[in-house]
Formats: C-alpha cells, structure tokens, sequence
C-alpha cells in the first residue's frame, strides 16, 4: 500500500508585486553591410630585400605621419640602417622593423628639440624643421 | 589606391589562432591569441593563424599589405594585398584575416608587417621554438 507524508519543506505563499512595469522586446535592425568586392592577391614565397620603405608612423604616440617618408634601407654587418636624407637622420636595428622604429623615435625627438628652438635656427636647421613639418604633425 | 588617403594610426595587430567574423553584429572575437608556435620539427605548416588589426583616423580608399618575413635574413614568406574602403572617418577600421597553412621552414622569429597604401605602420612578432619532448625513463631490468 503507497502511503505519502507531508512534504518537509513547504514552499511559502509568492508575494507578487505589481508595480505596472511591462518589458518589451524590440528588434534590433542592424545594419547589413554592403557585399564586399575582394580582391585579395596573394604571394606566397621569396621576394627581394626592399632596398627602401615608406615610412607611416615615427613609433611615437605624440606625433602622427601626414605624408609618408621615403627612407632608405641599407645592410651592414648584422645591422640595418635605415636614413631619412632630407633630414639627415638615421636609425639601426637587427631588422628593417627595428631600424625605422629607431630612426621615427629619433625623428620624433629631433622635432622636439627643434620646435623648442624654433625662432633661432639657422639657415640648415631652418630647412630641416620645415621640412619635418611637411611630414609630421604632433598629436593634439 | 588613392594618393589622398589620410596615413591611418595603427591601434592593435594581434596574431591568433582564428578571427571570427559574426555576420550580423560585424564584432570580431580573437581565438587564441599568441606570439610562439612549437613544434618538434620543421619544415611545417601552420594550421590556422589569424592576424587582427584595428586601425583609427583614416579615410578613403587603401590597399593594405601584409607582409610575413623570416627576421633572420628578412627573407619573404608571403605578401597579401587587400583592399578597402574605409566609409566612416569617425569610426575605427578592423582587419580581420585568417590564414591556412603558412609554410614555416626554419624555427626562429617571424614578423607580420601591416602597410596602407604601401606606407609601413606596424609589426607583429612571432617565434617558433623547438618543442623538446622528455625523454622516457630507461626500462627497468629485472
């Protein structure tokens, strides 16, 4: 014969509050992007040493690259050099990477330094800060 | 390629075992992010690498470059041109690129190098070690 007893634990009474909240869900409508047109050209293999690079950022948060540099990349030894002319500045590393990080925190500190003095340059000196100028813009 | 495109800012460049892309909401989610790859042995193919890159204060048309070398002899393994729009100047721009099988022929260190408009703005450095496994203990003889 089944028996049954009382439930040890009985659930109390839900106090329901009304507080006259309703919650809609509402569709989010994203927008849905344009297809793509990709033309994705891939090389795969050997390719020659770039003996020059175009420079887009001094490696520096105060400044930011308006035009890029054309910079020059030379091996010596274990080291590349990588030089910018126009300033007569230059930069060296293990890497292409690390030369022209290099010569962008060396660029970066020669604006500075020029900027400061900025009402007394010389004729040379005057040349190269326009010519920074003409590239490089400080960060706001 | 447009000459009049503003020089973006590179905010990030990430290399990870998988970018995925959802469709409805355009967010990224970055699997397995990571800077060194081991292996027992080469020559080897890497089976799933994703790079990310998100990018800010650009405008215009690119073509953006990826560029892989061995930083031993700066030697070349693979260059990838992709072009863009970039539509909304305000708004950041994320690249999102996974790559299959990636030929690696030599343990050391490899480099992305991510380019706009042929205008170098960042690396991102990986290494692949050797992975040396333990030596079983010799038998016991009885």
């Amino acid at each position: 014969m089944a028996t049954a007893t009382a439930p040890i634990v009985k659930q109390p009474q839900a106090d329901v509050v009304d507080a006259g909240l309703t919650v809609q869900l509402m569709p989010i409508e994203w927008p849905k992007p344009a297809p793509a047109q990709m033309d994705v050209r891939v090389e795969v293999g050997p390719a020659r040493r770039p003996d020059r690079i175009l420079l887009g950022t001094l490696s520096d948060q105060g400044f930011r690259v308006i035009k890029p540099i054309a910079v020059s990349l030379e091996v010596r030894d274990d080291s590349t050099i990588a030089s910018w002319p126009a300033v007569d500045e230059f930069g060296t590393g293990a890497s292409i990477s690390n030369a022209v990080e290099d010569l962008g925190r060396t660029v970066a500190e020669l604006y500075r330094t020029l900027q400061l003095d900025a009402a007394r340059l010389g004729p040379d000196l005057h040349a190269v800060w326009e010519k920074l100028q003409e590239f490089v813009v400080p960060r706001r | 390629m447009s000459e009049d495109s503003p020089i973006p800012t590179l905010l990030a460049f990430l290399t990870c075992e998988s970018v995925i892309h959802d469709a409805e909401t355009q967010k990224k989610t970055l699997v397995g992010i990571f800077d060194r790859i081991m292996s027992s042995t080469v020559p080897l193919q890497v089976a799933g690498l994703g790079l990310y890159a998100k990018l800010v204060e650009g405008s215009g048309k690119y073509t953006f470059r990826i560029r892989m070398v061995n930083l031993k002899d700066e030697s070349q393994v693979l260059d990838v041109s992709i072009p863009a729009t970039w539509a909304l100047t305000e708004a950041p721009l994320e690249l999102g690129v996974n790559f299959r099988g990636i030929p690696i022929q030599a343990f050391g260190t490899y480099e992305f190098q991510l380019y706009a408009n042929d205008a170098y703005l960042g690396r991102a450095v990986f290494k692949v070690d050797k992975l040396e496994l333990p030596q079983p203990p010799p038998a016991a003889r009885g």
